[in-house]
């Protein structure tokens, strides 16, 4: 039940106090309004006389003026000398020129001879009229002393006159020869103007008195002068004008009395207006506070009826936009509630300090807390542990400079479980960019890191022997040696190389020989010192890391290593005694690095092989032979490649299902006038330690899309694939080259392939993959050679725009065995899982041809088909295939 | 010897007296009176009138004056040209005992002013230059009103003839001063031309003090007039015959002219003009190869009072030759009447007995009913000199 509306006491408020001042406001204004109408009456007056008196004078003044000026030019007019120089007859000449000047009853002009006398007056004008006025004081004076004059003048029964006299010259004749004589009528003259009955008017020219005599009192009244100067003449002229105090009485009593009316309306109406205007408000108020109430009740959500159009309807209005806004904001709301809940990605939000203050439904099945667990705790509950530091600071320092984190790391579930997760972390910035705090959007990705592992292991271990693979033991080897060189210790390579093992595969099968390489890998195992690093390098060659520090000298690992082999190994097919070869080499004394140890160790090996089978060789000199090779290998190289003396042979890839040609893969020879042939592993190792490999990239590279027209004009479906170092991207040295070659010759770069290693891409910094994508973006496809070796992200994978995977040889070499099968098919199926295309690398049997078929492996290449070969002869061959019979 | 009259102080005002005989100088003298413009300075009628009546006056007086023994005296005002002037010094003359008669000067308008004042005071107020037919053409009876000069009725009839003959002018252009000289002048051509076959193809009305001309001139020539008769002084003669001057020799019309501008210095005014337009100016008398004995006395007198060579130099000779015929007439007259009384002169002057004068022999010179002693008989024609010299054209 809503509670009843407030009394309405904005009536009460509004309607008494305003009435009560605008009563004090309109009785103060009619006050002064009333004391104002009497001042400015009498300044009106006092300013009305003044205008008038200027008016009158103004006027005078100009009719003198040009009363003087008139008689002026009339004494200098040929015509009246004549006439008064004529006799009997003049009248007829000198009475209508006398007559034109007397038009108009503003004044008269009268001629008077040499003494005086009336010569010609207005024809009107009666003899005795005219008499008088040459009789006036001012005339009789003007002519006694032979001079101009003025004067005033009151006829009998006239009104007075204004004289102004000038004398009649003639420049052949001494003394004044007549007068002419003006009288202007002032009230005449002055009839334009209008005056009103009730002004009083005085006239005065010269020093005379003023004309009449002014009156006197209760006058407001003035007197003001001025000089007209016309014709040698100079009149002063003074006007006295008055008015009667009481004329403007009436004026004010009335305006005073409008002025109380007025104020006794506006107090009447003000207070009707604003008792209607206070209770029509309140009434309003009342509405849209009971509106507010059911709003607020909830009973009512609907907008309301504005009304007028006034600040209340604003306020209304305002209201009602609140509504459609607050309607709008529940339903974002809502929506973003259900996302939140329903989002299968886990969501956390913090506030500023990193205190959780929302998870979702997602993220608490992803790590098994309940949200009373997580609310209030820091977000680092959910993935604190010692080794997550570095990446809490990480994520700390993304938000602090750019807002946002995105990366993967490992949360800790409620029970302790590891969960690996990809997270993406967001600051949440008001409009005004106040920090709310952060939301993080984060997946379980467990799985892929399980399949990961799974993968990663398989890279690392042998899958014959269950020893670590040559890439996992040359990672391990390279620790022990940074350790061997921190504490001085000494090591030794060791190569073993079954003797006439491929008799063994021959004779017994493949199957006698795995087992005899398994036999002697946990053999080599138990019986190398402790400490040792073991690994197969290939087929039957094993490798290993002794430690020989607390050896007194190396006829002890001699003896020691002696004793390895003859081992008799009982296999499926028979008993097998097998012998070993070795080659040993030292560390710290022959080779430093992990790459010259195996060298020198290989070579002895080599050696020992050449001396006899079965034995064992420390390196000696013959190492130093070795090194030199290399080292006129490093010194060749840079003019090589400068001069890019390499040849580039192709080897086929082809349809394992048809045989077809579908690619060609680019591999880098080199002849050496001194050095005779050097073989890619010389020159591409001495390349990448010399840092040179970029440029033999981009020769090799530059002879590719030479030779690439022929290739495709024999096969045009043909793609053309080379090797890149990932230290030609390090300077994008790639990108610009082809870039310039795409300019030069536009679609060049169709079916060009560049292929990149495992390690590459797991390495790669976020330039490699900016360049790789804008190498795609030219139309260059990528593809991953040596795939399974090496160690790669899946997650990392996904991310590259990759088109092909390569199965590393060593893989299909073995791709007939259970476990080496295993793996291409995983690779098989990965590649498919991800859309890529499969090749496998190294194909020299037809079984294996034919067991990759069947896992859904279609291209290939290796020497069952061909080996590498020149331009010339790729062009010149008719067929590369090398299928079954039923296929071909 | 000079006398102030104290009711025309502000006047210029001389008074001259010639003393002939010891004897005559002790009676009360015989006034008579000359009012003239003389306050004009290029008039030179005044001081002609002047000369004869004091030539006049010394050859009486040398004889003993008048009344027995009473002396001539002359009194002079000036007019100023002004015709209320003129009446004013007329009634101030008339108040002078002994007073015998006003000799009135070249301005016809100021005497035809003064003849009412005459009638009325009853002073004989003789013309001796004017030539307005009002002068005399009075209907006043009996008029006090005389004159001793040309009369434009046959004057202005004779300029026209003269211009016929001379020029064979048959369509003549007259120019006209707006007075009442000029209003006789024009009444004359319209009552006459006619008669003369003369056709007065345009009549230009100038005022006093006007001295354009251009207009006049131009309209005469667009009017095919074949002279101009003029009527005019000296100020306004000067401005038209330099403006005729200024016209090319073809359009310079000839010109017959009234006698007024020979009572100036219009030979100073005009200048090099006078050469250059052909002028003859009517007179009624000259001293040029006069051998009439009064005529030569006066010249004699005018030469030695003006310290003049020759009698061609003597200026305005009319003003001077009427002036001293008609002191001598005035003489007669009052020895007739035995009387100073106004109207005892102007019965004698009505009967007066011949006179062998300058101009003429008057016999008599005035009657009842011809108060004009002067005939178309001496009616000349001269043409004005450089110098001023008016030498007589035949």
């Amino acid at each position: 039940m809503l509670p009843p509306p407030s009394p309405p006491r904005f009536k009460e408020r509004i309607s008494g106090p305003l009435v009560r001042i605008l009563r004090v406001y309109v009785a103060l204004i009619t006050s002064l309004v009333m004391g104002l109408t009497v001042v400015a009456a009498y300044l009106y007056q006092t300013s009305e006389i003044g205008h008038q008196r200027q008016k009158v004078l103004t006027r005078l003044v100009a009719e003198i003026t040009s009363q003087a000026g008139e008689i002026g030019a009339l004494a200098t007019s040929p015509l009246l000398w004549t006439g008064l120089t004529d006799s009997q007859g003049r009248e007829v000449y000198l009475a209508p020129l006398l007559e034109r000047f007397n038009r108009g009853g503003q004044r008269r002009f009268y001629v008077l001879d040499y003494r005086g006398r009336v010569f010609i007056a207005p024809q009107a004008e009666p003899p005795a009229a005219a008499a008088m006025l040459a009789a006036d004081p001012a005339v009789t004076a003007a002519v006694r002393d032979a001079r101009d004059g003025y004067g005033m003048r009151v006829p009998e029964n006239g009104a007075p006159q204004v004289l102004l006299i000038h004398r009649i010259l003639n420049p052949n004749m001494e003394g004044a020869v007549g007068y002419i004589v003006a009288a202007i009528d002032v009230p005449s003259a002055l009839s334009l103007l209008r005056l009103e009955s009730d002004i009083a008017l005085s006239v005065a020219v010269g020093e005379s008195p003023l004309v009449p005599a002014p009156q006197r009192g209760w006058m407001i009244a003035g007197e003001i002068g001025a000089t007209a100067a016309a014709s040698e003449l100079s009149v002063p002229v003074r006007v006295w004008i008055g008015r009667p105090v009481y004329s403007g009485a009436l004026f004010v009593a009335a305006a005073l009395l409008v002025a109380v009316f007025l104020g006794w309306w506006t107090i009447e109406r003000v207070k009707a207006w604003a008792e209607r205007f206070a209770t029509t408000t309140t009434q309003r108020l009342d509405r849209l506070l009971l509106e507010c109430q059911k709003i607020l009740a909830g009973e009512r959500l609907e907008t309301v009826e504005p009304g007028p159009d006034d600040e209340l309807s604003q306020v209304t209005s305002a209201l009602n936009a609140m509504l459609v806004k607050q309607r709008q904001f529940t339903d974002d709301l809502r929506t973003t509630s259900l996302v939140f809940a329903m989002a299968a990605e886990g969501i956390l939000v913090t506030d500023p300090q990193g205190r959780i203050v929302e998870a979702n439904a997602a993220l608490l099945a992803m790590t098994g807390y309940t949200r009373a667990d997580l609310l209030g705790q820091h977000g680092g509950t959910l993935y604190r542990n010692t080794t997550q530091r570095e990446i809490g600071r990480q994520m700390a320092k993304a938000l602090e400079t750019s807002g946002r984190w995105s990366g993967e790391t490992t949360f800790i579930g409620r029970s302790g479980q590891q969960i690996p997760a990809s997270v993406a972390l967001s600051r949440i910035l008001t409009e005004e960019g106040e920090i709310l705090g952060n939301v993080a959007v984060i997946t379980d990705i467990s799985r892929l890191k399980k399949v990961e592992h799974q993968l990663r292991e398989l890279a690392n271990r042998d899958s014959l022997t269950g020893l670590p693979n040559f890439r996992h033991m040359s990672e391990r080897v390279q620790t022990a040696l940074e350790e061997a060189r921190a504490t001085s210790r000494r090591l030794a390579v060791v190569f073993l190389d079954l003797d006439n093992f491929k008799s063994v595969n021959d004779d017994l099968g493949h199957d006698a020989g795995d087992t005899v390489v398994k036999t002697l890998a946990a053999h080599l195992t138990q019986r190398l010192p402790a400490g040792h690093l073991l690994c197969r390098r290939s087929g039957d060659e094993f490798i290993a890391l002794v430690d020989r520090s607390g050896l007194d000298d190396d006829a002890v690992l001699t003896k020691a290593l002696s004793r390895l082999t003859p081992l008799e190994i009982g296999t499926a097919a028979g008993v097998v005694t097998v012998t070993a070869t070795l080659g040993i080499s030292r560390f710290p004394e022959d080779a430093t690095d992990w790459h010259g140890l195996q060298i020198c160790a290989d070579v002895a090996m080599n050696e020992a092989k050449q001396e006899r089978r079965g034995s064992l060789v420390w390196y000696q000199d013959r190492i130093g032979r070795r090194l030199y090779r290399r080292r006129q290998i490093q010194s060749r190289l840079r003019e090589a490649i400068q001069s890019c003396a390499f040849d580039v042979h192709y080897q086929p890839e082809v349809d394992l299902r048809t045989g077809e040609v579908i690619g060609f893969e680019a591999l880098a020879r080199w002849h050496d006038a001194e050095l005779g042939d050097v073989s890619p592993a010389e020159f591409i190792a001495a390349a990448e330690e010399v840092r040179l490999i970029d440029g033999l990239t981009l020769c090799i590279a530059e002879k590719v899309l030479q030779d690439k027209p022929a290739l495709r004009a024999r096969y045009p479906q043909a793609s053309v694939a080379f090797n890149a170092s990932p230290q030609v991207f390090r300077r994008s040295r790639l990108l610009e080259f082809l870039s310039e070659w795409s300019l030069r010759s536009p679609g060049i770069l169709e079916g060009l392939e560049v292929e990149l290693t495992e390690t590459d891409i797991s390495r790669s910094s976020s330039s490699l993959h900016v360049q790789v994508q804008a190498l795609v973006g030219l139309g260059v496809r990528i593809a991953i050679d040596d795939f399974g070796t090496g160690y790669s992200s899946l997650s990392r994978l996904t991310q590259f725009p990759i088109s092909r995977l390569k199965i590393d040889r060593s893989f299909v070499e073995g791709v007939e065995r259970t476990r080496e099968s295993r793996i291409v098919r995983l690779i098989i199926d990965l590649a498919k899982a991800l859309d890529l295309e499969v090749t496998a690398e190294g194909v020299e049997t037809a079984e294996q041809r034919e067991a990759l078929v069947r896992m859904g492996c279609h291209r290939g290449q290796g020497w069952h088909f061909a080996r590498a070969m020149p331009l010339s002869a790729i062009l010149a061959s008719e067929k590369f295939t090398n299928l079954p019979s039923e296929a071909q | 010897m000079g006398v102030c009259l104290g009711r025309i102080q502000h006047c210029f005002f001389a008074i001259s007296v010639a003393v002939l005989a010891a004897h005559a100088q002790a009676k009360e003298p015989v006034y008579i009176g000359v009012d003239a413009a003389y306050s004009i300075k290029t008039n030179t009628a005044p001081k002609a009138i002047e000369r004869g009546v004091l030539a006049a006056i010394d050859e009486i007086n040398a004889r003993g004056g008048v009344l027995d023994g009473r002396p001539l005296r002359l009194l002079t005002t000036d007019n100023q040209g002004l015709p209320a002037r003129g009446r004013d010094n007329l009634i101030d003359l008339a108040a002078k005992p002994g007073l015998i008669g006003v000799l009135a000067g070249k301005f016809s308008p100021v005497t035809v002013e003064m003849t009412a004042e005459a009638n009325r005071l009853k002073v004989p107020l003789i013309s001796v230059w004017g030539s307005a037919d009002q002068i005399t053409d009075g209907a006043v009876n009996p008029s006090f009103v005389f004159r001793l000069s040309l009369k434009d009725r046959w004057g202005v009839e004779a300029m026209m003839v003269r211009a016929k003959s001379v020029h064979r002018a048959t369509r003549q252009c007259a120019i006209l001063p707006n007075t009442a000289w000029g209003r006789s002048a024009d009444a004359v051509l319209v009552a006459k031309a006619g008669r003369h076959g003369i056709s007065v193809v345009s009549t230009h009305w100038y005022n006093w003090g006007e001295t354009l001309f251009q207009d006049a001139l131009a309209e005469c020539v667009r009017a095919n007039a074949q002279s101009i008769l003029l009527v005019a002084n000296e100020r306004e003669a000067s401005g038209l015959l330099t403006q005729l001057g200024e016209l090319p020799p073809s359009a310079r019309l000839p010109v017959v002219a009234h006698w007024g501008l020979t009572g100036g210095v219009l030979h100073q005014l005009a200048g090099p003009a006078l050469e250059k337009v052909d002028m003859q100016v009517i007179q009624t008398f000259s001293f040029i190869g006069n051998t009439r004995p009064a005529a030569r006395r006066l010249a004699q007198w005018i030469l030695r009072d003006a310290q003049l060579a020759s009698v061609d130099q003597i200026p305005s000779p009319v003003g001077s030759a009427h002036a001293y015929d008609m002191t001598h007439l005035l003489a007669l007259a009052v020895n007739k009447a035995r009387s100073t009384r106004g109207d005892d002169i102007r019965k004698a002057l009505e009967n007066l007995p011949p006179f062998e004068g300058a101009v003429r022999r008057y016999a008599p010179a005035f009657t009842a009913t011809t108060h004009d002693a002067l005939t178309p008989r001496e009616v000349l024609f001269v043409r004005m000199q450089r110098g001023g010299e008016l030498i007589p054209v035949r």
